[in-house]
């Protein structure tokens, strides 16, 4: 599913300069070019000075936009702002774009035509895409420079909104969105990750003015920009455009029904292969599972998007024919499918990135991925399986998403976990919740047993088994390398904590069968692993993986940290002692228990062999800033402990 | 009519792409071809080129163009993205007689019918960049894929061919061939001749072939890179083919006219103007030793504003403040400012009027391609240095390379080789490499160690040579802010997770000659770690930076530095208050040819101190070095880990508490 934003496209071996000429630089940007500077953070590279859009709908329901957007550089890094790009596609034309700049000493320039191209846009997925940019490049930006952009365009929406963001990595001074509507029609106004602000009414033209909008700023695993900064959504609503408008998400879903009406019809080829790849002879359970399989093997991911192709998927019997599809199509041949075995599913958009839907999100079209929710017959099943939700109406859904290939049937990825999606069911839409996996599904369990000889060398077989989202995730590289550069992979691995080593074999069971557990052995051996100092031998007995995260602990944080999913993995490292050595002694067991985490290590000796083991557990996605001093506290405990060493001491 | 000779790779800018050509149909499909399962050498890889095939026709009028054609099999289920193809176009060429098809393990065709979706890359004034891009139907693992088609030329224009002999695919067979153009190319006088230029295996030999020429490969690795190798275009295998006269007979005529023109171009710059030399004397003043009158000029001509170093003007920019290309060296000390060639030829101005023998040298950058001087392609030397006779020896200089000090080259200019120009268009030189000496790192760390194995103090640091020189010209492109983000993020990368570094003061941002110098203070928890009534804490704090060079055990590509460096530390830590040393780590000692490494640590009352050199006086290190080159950085890697052991027996308690 097409996500339509607008981003910069920096093409400069393109943009080359070109002639520009002191034009008519507009008084509006003049004026703005004048106001005071005001003060901001040295690492601030630009400031925005106002970002103005005003939608004109028509009764016809075409729809005008005109945005101008006017940024003082700051900072060098701010230059970037000389190159604007503005999308536009078969359904939206572009009327006009122009640029501006007024220097810190007074100097005006102007962009000309030679200095925009069209580019290529899509999101980069695509095989093809009717999306393309205009970009643009400003002459004369410098520090201090303010720079002024004004552009229009023409659209026929599909569906009747605007979604107006209005705070990005810069501050913004001003930011007013003026809507003109037709007599007859109305608006529904939804503000996201802002306080909700009436509007200034003047006859049939509303508007919304805000200032000082602070800056997103830029931390360590923070969730996704669209997921914190300041949006507002304005729906339309027309006599004229009913089924394209939405009041709730019923009606957006409802939308969508109607749009993908018809598409899972089968061909006889198709109802054919289904009888061939799920005979009824097998239990249902097994017969999902194999057109699940298909789905996610043979048929390929091409997406072509073209006009309402960004939003409507292709008919099921061409996308088998093909055996090629986007996100949309494969969800649809499968459902299609599943309907020949007599089970019922229903598209659930979602976007792929956890928190820019939440239960508090308007209806909005945004999403950008669609998978299936599979209606189970009662005790079609026997297994607990994660990626089930239970609807009060519909019954057992299990969540599928036939787009990854390596996410089995039962569960779902990771950022489709706790996330949330629109059911699209007979009824219309609703959103929902998807459930989020326990840390016991997702699990790395990773023992060793090591010989430690007394000049420090190490040697030892290592072995992981992968669970859940982790054993997904491993796949997604892991299982698609050839062998050497698995190799390689291990060899990056093992190089972040162990030096001079040698890598003496690498196997792995279960790659390509995605239902079970990936485990991989490897062997290595590492020189002066352990330090000698006198008759001590020091060791690090927390040999391989770093659970530390990485968080600056000396700034304020603004935003929760996340982390993908919740998972449990244990370490377990036994060390057999050199001849002659005994433990003289050995750090401290770790302890840290949190509401979001627990970690715990100990050590244990018999005299004969060292055992180091450990246990991590993340319970939670995400944790909130206010909470973040906890988080500090968990890492630290974990640093210390993946520093620590044993002494061991040679008999006299 | 004569042609035009063009400057843009027909193939060469394409991505996926491949042909057989002029006949105009496919290939048979072989029972070898429906065999193959895996690459040879490497299993698992995702698919394999069964045949690729670039015909080039310059030859007939009515059937001018490059054929193109692709046999992909698809091995597994990576390999079905090899389904997807995008074409390139060069501007102003077009596409003809796309075919595409799949063929399935049990034989089954499946033809592509579908029509090819015109992607616009880029469009603007002057110029077109446009894509076909299609989807083959039903690409399963084991299917065989192929497409072919042709590329037309614009009208009467001859492009510059290349064929891409390695590809990222291993590649079971290979054909190409060219039939060249004979008649009269505009501009170019005498006989008209097609050079290649080849970078391809041992055994492989470009074959004449009546007016053409062909090659024929088999099992051509896929080209698969390495990080710290050096430039992809030195290594990938490939043909480069271009029209010319009489200056492409031979690689010595091709230099020979373009050091000439290069010469005309430099010395009509540099001229001999007696303002020159005013302007020599009042530099050098009274100085009589001749280095020092060197330095003086050469301090003069780093005073010229270096256009090269600042941000892109448009022309209305350059107009509006009044920036105008410079004709000569007059110009250039009228007016200021000049970019890095100009500064360079005033600099050589300079040191004649001074007295001095002074040249031009041509010079390229080894970052983007190591010169080749088989390659007839004048861009590889693309700029200028000076070489200046003092005292009976040759030194180069780099005066057009901002904050450049006297007596140092910017890396990406030594190492190589340059046209030392004159009026019979020139001699190569050999640009010397710069030791070690000239990119010094010298980091000293005073710090105490608390109880709880917190680490934090100061440490300075100062850059020298290259190393400031690099930094320096980075920082053009930011402000204060920026410069000490990028200082502190740098010194954080050399040292332990979790370390927190803040920049306190820094100098030597806008000077040549002084080291760059910054004060940081630091903290790193967890350094020290207890072990029951021990503390141990390592000697020596920085992290090699080239650690990551050196973790794979096999190697294909030299690795590559960009140059050659020295680091000279010193790190005092003051352990708490109670501990007695049990023992200091051991002395560290390696060397090898082109490195040497120490480091000692000693015990001074309650200070650890450590002391540490490496110096590494190389930066290309061939495949079969590798593993000599790998156990030194890891001896180095060892030796810096070593652990000083500390007694104290009211730790434990202080943590517990």
């Amino acid at each position: 599913m097409r996500k339509k934003t607008i981003s910069l496209i920096f093409s400069l071996g393109l943009l080359a300069p070109a002639a520009a000429y002191a034009g008519s630089v507009p008084d509006w940007l003049r004026s703005l070019a004048q106001q005071p500077v005001k003060k901001y953070g040295e690492r601030v590279n630009a400031v925005v000075l106002l970002h103005e859009t005003e939608t004109t709908v028509k009764d016809s329901g075409e729809t005008i936009t005109r945005v101008r957007r006017v940024v003082r550089v700051l900072r060098p890094d701010g230059r970037i702002t000389a190159y604007q790009a503005v999308p536009f596609d078969d359904e939206t034309k572009l009327n006009y774009m122009k640029g501006w700049s007024i220097s810190a000493t007074g100097q005006e320039y102007e962009a000309k035509k030679d200095d925009i191209v069209e580019l290529s846009g899509g999101e980069g997925f695509e095989v093809y895409s009717d999306e393309k940019y205009k970009a643009m490049r400003i002459p004369g930006v410098d520090v201090g420079t303010v720079v002024g952009v004004e552009w229009e365009q023409k659209r026929h929406p599909y569906t009747f909104e605007d979604q107006w963001f209005f705070q990005g990595r810069s501050p913004v001074e001003h930011a007013r969105f003026i809507l003109h509507l037709p007599a007859s029609w109305e608006f529904r106004a939804a503000w996201i990750n802002h306080a909700e602000q009436a509007p200034v009414i003047q006859g049939a033209t509303y508007t919304w003015e805000l200032n000082d909008i602070p800056r997103i700023e830029d931390e360590d695993e923070m969730p996704h920009l669209r997921a914190l900064e300041g949006q507002l959504i304005v729906t339309f609503f027309s006599e004229k455009t009913k089924g394209r408008s939405y009041a709730n998400w019923n009606d957006f879903g409802a939308w969508y029904a109607q749009l993908t009406a018809g598409v899972r019809d089968p061909s006889p080829a198709l109802q054919q292969k289904v009888q061939e790849i799920a005979p009824a002879s097998l239990p249902l359970l097994e017969r999902i599972r194999a057109l699940a399989r298909f789905m996610q093997r043979d048929v390929r991911y091409a997406a072509i998007e073209i006009g309402i192709g960004g939003y409507q998927p292709h008919p099921a019997s061409q996308v088998f024919s093909n055996r090629y599809g986007d996100c949309k199509d494969k969800a649809t041949l499968l459902s299609s499918m599943l309907a020949q075995i007599g089970v019922k599913s229903y598209y659930v958009p979602v976007h792929t990135d956890r928190g820019i839907y939440t239960d508090k999100t308007p209806p909005t079209n945004g999403f950008n991925h669609v998978i299936l929710a599979i209606q189970l017959p009662e005790a079609s099943y026997n297994e607990p399986m994660p990626a089930l939700y239970e609807h009060p109406r519909l019954g057992h859904l299990l969540i599928f998403d036939p787009t990854s290939t390596v996410v089995p049937l039962g569960q779902i990825p990771y950022y489709e976990q706790d996330n949330y999606g629109l059911l699209v069911s007979d009824q219309g839409g609703e959103l929902i919740h998807l459930p989020l996996s326990k840390p016991e599904l997702n699990r790395i369990n990773r023992t060793a047993k090591l010989t430690l000889l007394p000049d420090g060398s190490v040697k030892g077989e290592v072995q992981e088994v992968r669970s859940g989202s982790l054993a997904a995730e491993s796949r997604l590289t892991f299982a698609h390398e050839t062998n050497a550069d698995r190799r390689k992979t291990l060899e990056k691995f093992l190089g972040q904590m162990v030096g001079n080593f040698q890598l003496e074999s690498v196997d792995a069971d279960n790659l390509d069968d995605i239902s079970k557990d990936l485990i991989i052995r490897y062997k290595f051996n590492a020189e002066h692993y352990a330090k000698n100092a006198g008759p001590l031998l020091l060791v690090r007995p927390r040999v391989l993986g770093e659970k530390l995260g990485s968080l600056d602990t000396t700034k304020p944080r603004h935003y929760p940290y996340e982390f993908e999913v919740p998972t449990l993995q244990t370490d377990t490292f036994e060390f057999n002692l050199p001849d002659g050595y005994k433990v003289d002694e050995l750090p401290d067991a770790a302890k840290a228990a949190f509401a979001f985490g627990e970690y715990s290590s100990k050590i244990e000796n018999d005299g004969a062999t060292l055992k180091y083991s450990r246990e991590y557990k993340i319970k939670a996605t995400s944790i909130p800033a206010e909470r973040i001093g906890d988080l500090g506290k968990f890492f630290r405990e974990i640093n210390q402990d993946e520093r620590n060493m044993a002494v061991l001491k040679k008999a006299n | 009519m004569p042609k035009l000779r063009g400057f843009v790779f027909a193939a060469g800018v394409l991505l996926p792409v491949a042909l057989y050509g002029q006949k105009q149909a496919w290939l048979p499909v072989t029972p070898q071809d429906l065999a193959v399962r895996e690459v040879p050498g490497n299993p698992g890889a995702p698919a394999i080129q069964l045949y690729y095939s670039q015909d080039i026709n310059d030859h007939d009028a009515n059937n001018e163009g490059e054929y193109i054609y692709h046999r992909i099999k698809v091995l597994n289920e990576k390999g079905t993205k090899y389904g997807d193809v995008e074409i390139r176009l060069p501007s102003d060429f077009t596409l003809a007689d796309l075919k595409a098809r799949t063929i399935h393990p049990d034989g089954k065709i499946i033809d592509f019918t579908g029509k090819p979706f015109d992607k616009v890359i880029a469009k603007g004034k002057g110029f077109k960049y446009l894509a076909k891009t299609l989807t083959l139907p039903d690409v399963t693992v084991g299917s065989i894929l192929e497409y072919r088609y042709k590329l037309n030329y614009p009208a009467n224009v001859l492009p510059a061919h290349e064929w891409i002999a390695q590809h990222d695919l291993y590649t079971l067979k290979e054909d190409f061939r060219i039939h060249s153009y004979t008649g009269v190319i505009r501009g170019v006088e005498g006989g008209v001749g097609l050079s290649l230029f080849q970078n391809l295996p041992k055994n492989a030999k470009v074959q004449r072939k009546g007016e053409g020429f062909e090659l024929q490969l088999e099992n051509v690795p896929a080209f698969d890179e390495e990080a710290y190798m050096p430039p992809r275009e030195n290594y990938v295998y490939h043909v480069t083919m271009a029209y010319g006269g009489r200056e492409m007979t031979s690689s010595d005529k091709f230099w020979q006219e373009a050091g000439l023109r290069w010469n005309d171009e430099a010395e009509g710059f540099i001229g001999d103007y007696k303002e020159m030399k005013n302007a020599a004397a009042e530099a050098a003043g009274s100085e009589t030793d001749s280095e020092k009158r060197l330095r003086r000029l050469y301090a003069r001509a780093e005073q010229i504003r270096n256009l090269t170093y600042e941000r892109a003007r448009t022309e209305e920019e350059d107009k509006r403040e009044n920036l105008k290309p410079n004709q000569n060296v007059m110009d250039v000390l009228g007016r200021g400012y000049g970019n890095r060639i100009d500064v360079t030829r005033f600099f050589v101005a300079l040191a004649r009027a001074g007295g001095f023998e002074a040249s031009v040298v041509r010079s390229g950058n080894r970052s983007e391609r190591i010169f080749d001087r088989g390659l007839l392609y004048s861009d590889q030397l693309d700029t200028e240095i000076a070489l200046v006779r003092l005292n009976g020896n040759d030194i180069y200089l780099d005066p057009g390379t901002r904050f450049c000090p006297f007596g140092l080259l910017r890396w990406v200019r030594t190492s190589t080789k340059g046209l030392k120009l004159d009026k019979k268009g020139g001699t190569f030189v050999d640009v010397p490499m710069a030791t070690y000496q000239m990119a010094l790192i010298r980091r000293s760390a005073d710090l105490s160690l608390e109880a709880d194995g917190t680490l934090q103090g100061e440490i300075t640091v100062q850059f020298n040579g290259s190393e400031a020189l690099e930094r320096r010209l980075e920082a053009l492109d930011t402000d204060e802010a920026g410069k000490r983000k990028s200082l502190e993020d740098e010194v954080k990368e050399w040292l332990p997770h979790g370390a927190d570094t803040k920049l306190k003061s820094a100098q030597g941002w806008e000077v040549s000659d002084d080291p760059l110098q910054a004060r940081f203070t630091i903290a790193v928890p967890s350094y020290g770690t207890l072990a029951g009534k021990r503390l141990l804490v390592a000697g020596y704090l920085f992290q090699t930076k080239q650690r990551d060079a050196f973790k794979q055990q096999e190697r294909k590509f030299p690795v590559y530095f960009p140059f050659a460096f020295e680091e000279d530390d010193t790190v005092n830590i003051k352990v708490p208050a109670g501990f007695t040393l049990e023992s200091v780590p051991p002395p560290q000692n390696a060397n090898i040819g082109f490195a040497g490494y120490q480091s000692a640590s000693q015990f001074e009352g309650s200070q650890l101190l450590t002391q540490r050199v490496l110096k590494v006086n190389g930066i290309f290190f061939r495949p079969e070095q590798y593993a000599e080159v790998r156990g030194f950085f890891n001896t180095v890697r060892a030796g810096d880990e070593q652990q000083a052991v500390l007694q104290g027996g009211s730790v434990h308690a202080q943590k517990n508490n």
